[in-house]
């Protein structure tokens, strides 16, 4: 029988407390939204199969808690996780200002992985960081941006879609890195001093 | 499963329609395609076949979304040409109907009867000259191209397909089977092309089975061993069975029974055209009456002649010495999953080179053609319905809660609560605390759960308890604020992991503190109002080594052994009997409070002191003072220096115990006391190791423990 996949990543949701990790994966998985907030106590994953450029990538998202108490325990799960969505709340100012926080999580914990900075809950009339505040922070941080909206499904699947292909891209580098004779094929570029990073780009609503 | 039309009963255009009975939901009398069920229960297809089965399958019941029927029109031919040359035209066969066909299938039996073909297999000069004179004969203005061609001695199968329409074939395998002697030769047996036009998988099967009237079920055999031998390019999965239409032709040599009827009257009815009462006695219809060959297969209604035995070159039946029965050797039957429709059943009588006649079907086929966008739509949803489906499946559990409180934790007292894990899911699945981080054990020492894994079936409640205990152990891995703070990972395995916060207070207490401590706190250690001491005052009561002392000893032990020498002094069995354990919390608040002690036996407040002396971090005797008292411990007079090295008030407190055992053994008329069991129970409680001894080593440590103490016992001593 045939792989199922061509490839499995762990994908990890970390932000705030609040800032709708968990609705932006129930979204993602089974298209639902619920209004009301339940607190993640604890770590949950979803998988999620998606076709990106032609192959299949089965996802395993775990989502975790954002409680300040939970941040040496929500440390164990970046083993093995290569990309990481660092999300905040767009209404809610200090979720902007823990970001640097959540990215200096990653540094610690992670050694190659993807980065991407969402501002969540897009749709809120009470809009305290502007989508120019966003972009800047994340080309500072020189890493991809999305504003989304898990209530109004805005831009949840391409986020996803984003960063598994950069997940790939990574995989794909690094491959042709260990094995230059697929470098010369020329299937796969790979820009010299890139060191697998990805450029920052915007990309929101 | 394919359901078949009785022709016989339903109206001609209606007839020898296949209906699938599982996916394709048609409607006889105006050719389009309806109904599709909306709900997709793919789920048992995941367990039982794996996801990619799963997700084939369902893009296969969902066909009808993203497929269009296309239709296609299939001309095949059969005909036994007796190993003669080609010296007719074949227009007269191939190029007949008004509408060119799209595929053109013929199949030849006897084409080539000389013995080096049947022996050898070797290439046929007549087959290249039938090949020639076939392409001569295709119909005019239309551009076919030869698909595929397979001979097996003298059956040969050959495929065109219309240029225009090339695009659309793709997978094109051959096959054949022998049949002959052995299974080896190939004068008997089958050959097969199998393509795909579009997404529909279509087989056409050229055969030549067992000749002779009475070999009936030789031809049964012969059709059975053709339909599951039959592999294309050899590989074992790829057979007759996975084909969308299997269209079957060739000489079957059924003939027309002879058990109810003469072979004279037979001929008789073949010469006055009478076809209808022929037929009742054809040998194929009778077998597939009784669903003994080409089960779920159609032919339609026969209104031709019999196609054998003819004189070549004429139309008339066999005249010659053996003089056979006419027959419809010569056959065309399908078995389809989608729908076809035969336009025509006819023979060709006109051509006479042969003894018997060709016989041809116009098979109007509806193939399905993919649109890619649908399809990709219908298949992400496949896949969305997948994950969702396995996101199900996965361990689902509810908490009643994820907080513990433990207020108020008093020391050597058991405190506990639960927690209900519930198997919301519909699988049972398997939960286990686990160490976080780098952490080796799953929880801190003064915590129990229980139980530490298990497996909980669907709909079940699993009742842990969590139990705050502290001892001695447990009390040095609590800091001085004496707040209990832990965070429990349960794992549910191949699941989710939920953190359960426990929380909690440690009452003050003078078990477990320092002697050097306790003789710098005059006051009781905690007020009596113990809600107050924990809502207003949690902070502990501060000592450090700079504070004054203001006591020779702890006044709690002072109180305890005041309170056994005012009433046990005449107790028998003394430190021998153990206390309750409830009396024993009592007199821990009576001396932390400074409250009175009121116990039920006295021996409880016995156990009450070894356990109070036990609970001091550094013992009695100091852990750097061991050694060398372990040393002098039969020598009364370097034990008594070792004693003086040591600190004020340790040394007193030593002193304090030794003067009251001193006492209780001055009693010992009354009470039976003896120095000998004393020492043992205050040596191990008096003096200890700092690192824990092994088995060997702690025997004689021990002895010499008690050694040390019995000296004090048993000789007066003051500094």
């Amino acid at each position: 029988m045939p792989n199922d996949y061509d490839h499995l990543f762990k994908l990890l949701i970390i932000g705030d407390s609040g800032v709708g990790k968990s609705s932006i994966l129930l979204r993602f998985s089974d298209n639902l939204f619920s209004g009301t907030y339940i607190t993640t106590i604890g770590v949950d994953f979803k998988i999620r199969t998606i076709e990106v450029e032609g192959e299949k990538v089965k996802l395993q998202i775990w989502d975790t808690a954002g409680q300040e108490r939970f941040r040496t325990i929500t440390a164990t799960y970046y083993r093995g996780t290569q990309g990481v969505m660092v999300v905040y709340d767009v209404s809610n100012l200090d979720t902007f200002g823990n970001v640097r926080r959540w990215l200096q999580e990653i540094e610690q914990n992670c050694d190659d992985v993807v980065r991407i900075l969402v501002g969540n809950k897009c749709d809120s009339p009470d809009k305290k960081v502007s989508t120019e505040e966003g972009k800047a922070l994340a080309s500072q941080m020189d890493i991809p941006f999305f504003e989304t909206s898990a209530k109004d499904n805005l831009n949840i699947e391409t986020v996803f879609d984003e960063i598994t292909k950069l997940v790939l891209a990574m995989k794909k580098n690094k491959l042709a890195q260990q094995n230059p004779a697929i470098t010369s094929t020329g299937n796969i570029t790979v820009k010299k001093g890139d060191g697998g990073k990805k450029k920052g780009k915007c990309n929101c609503g | 499963m394919v359901d078949f039309i009785d022709y016989e009963q339903t109206e001609p255009r209606q007839r020898a329609t296949a209906v699938s009975s599982d996916d394709v939901h048609i409607k006889l009398d105006d050719w389009s395609v309806v109904g599709q069920s909306t709900v997709h229960d793919y789920g048992e297809d995941w367990v039982t076949y794996g996801r990619e089965t799963a997700v084939h399958r369902a893009l296969n019941q969902r066909k009808n979304e993203f497929t269009n029927l296309q239709p296609c029109r299939v001309l095949c031919v059969t005909w036994n040409v007796n190993g003669q040359l080609p010296s007719e035209d074949l227009d007269t066969l191939l190029s007949v109907d008004d509408r060119p066909a799209d595929v053109i299938c013929v199949g030849f039996q006897e084409l080539d009867l000389s013995p080096e073909t049947l022996l050898l297999m070797n290439d046929s000069s007549k087959e290249l000259m039938w090949m020639e004179k076939m392409k001569a004969g295709l119909p005019k203005g239309v551009s076919y191209k030869l698909l595929k061609h397979i001979r097996l001695v003298g059956i040969l199968l050959v495929v065109y397909v219309r240029e225009s329409m090339i695009s659309r074939v793709s997978e094109v395998y051959i096959g054949s089977v022998s049949t002959g002697i052995m299974g080896m030769l190939g004068n008997k047996g089958g050959v097969s092309i199998k393509f795909n036009i579009d997404m529909t998988t279509i087989s056409i099967v050229n055969s030549h089975l067992a000749a002779h009237q009475e070999m009936v079920e030789r031809r049964n055999q012969d059709y059975r061993d053709i339909f599951t031998k039959m592999r294309f390019d050899n590989d074992e999965a790829n057979t007759l069975k996975n084909c969308d239409i299997v269209v079957w032709i060739g000489d079957l040599n059924y003939r027309v029974s002879e058990d109810e009827i003469t072979g004279e009257e037979i001929r008789a009815l073949a010469e006055k055209w009478e076809i209808g009462p022929l037929l009742r006695f054809d040998q194929l219809r009778e077998q597939r009456n009784k669903h003994l060959v080409f089960e779920e297969f159609v032919e339609d209604t026969i209104n031709f002649m019999p196609t054998y035995k003819y004189n070549p070159g004429t139309d008339k039946f066999d005249t010659s010495e053996k003089c056979r029965t006419p027959a419809w050797c010569d056959r065309i039957l399908w078995k389809s999953n989608t729908v076809l429709k035969c336009e025509d059943y006819r023979s060709h009588p006109i051509h006479k080179l042969s003894d018997h006649k060709p016989v041809s079907a116009v098979l109007l086929v509806q193939t399905r053609v993919v649109d890619v966008q649908k399809k990709q739509l219908v298949l992400d949803e496949i896949l969305k319905d997948l994950d969702r489906i396995a996101n199900d499946s996965l361990p689902q559990a509810a908490l009643n809660r994820t907080e513990l409180n433990f207020d108020g934790v008093k020391y050597l007292e058991a405190q506990e609560q639960p927690i209900t894990l519930q198997n919301t899911g519909t699988d049972l699945f398997e939960f286990e605390f686990i160490p976080k981080l780098e952490d080796r054990s799953i929880c801190a020492p003064w915590l129990r759960i229980e139980p530490q894994k298990g497996v909980v079936d669907p709909g079940n409640v699993m009742i842990i308890n969590f139990t705050v205990y502290i001892d001695n152990r447990a009390l040095k891995t609590i800091g001085p604020d004496r707040k209990l703070d832990e965070i429990l990972v349960l794992h549910l395995v191949n699941g989710k992991d939920y953190f359960i916060s426990v929380s909690g207070y440690l009452v003050q207490t003078s078990f477990g503190r320092k002697i050097t401590d306790l003789v710098r706190i005059p006051d009781p250690i905690r007020r009596q109002n113990l809600l107050v001491d924990i809502e207003q005052s949690p902070d502990e009561v501060k000592v450090d080594e700079e504070s004054p002392v203001a006591l020779n000893i702890p006044k709690e032990l002072w109180r305890i052994v005041d309170y056994l020498y005012q009433h046990a002094l005449f107790e028998e069995e003394l430190f021998a009997v153990r206390g309750s354990p409830m009396d024993i919390g009592a007199v821990r608040d009576a001396i932390d409070t400074d409250g009175p002690i009121q116990v039920s036996s006295i021996h409880s407040v016995a156990e009450s002191l070894i356990l109070f002396l036990d609970s001091f971090p550094d013992p009695v005797i100091p852990y750097e003072h061991y050694p060398v008292c372990l040393e002098y411990c039969t020598h009364f007079a370097n034990s008594k220096r070792a004693l003086r090295n040591m600190d004020f008030s340790h040394r007193n407190v030593f002193k304090y115990i030794c003067a009251f055992l001193r006492e209780i053994l001055s009693h010992s008329e009354r009470n039976r006391s003896n120095a000998k069991f004393l020492s043992q129970v205050f040596g191990d409680v008096l003096l200890k190791p700092q690192l824990p001894e092994a088995g060997n080593v702690a025997k004689s440590t021990s002895k010499k423990r008690s050694l040390f103490v019995y000296q004090f016992l048993t000789n007066d001593y003051d500094e």
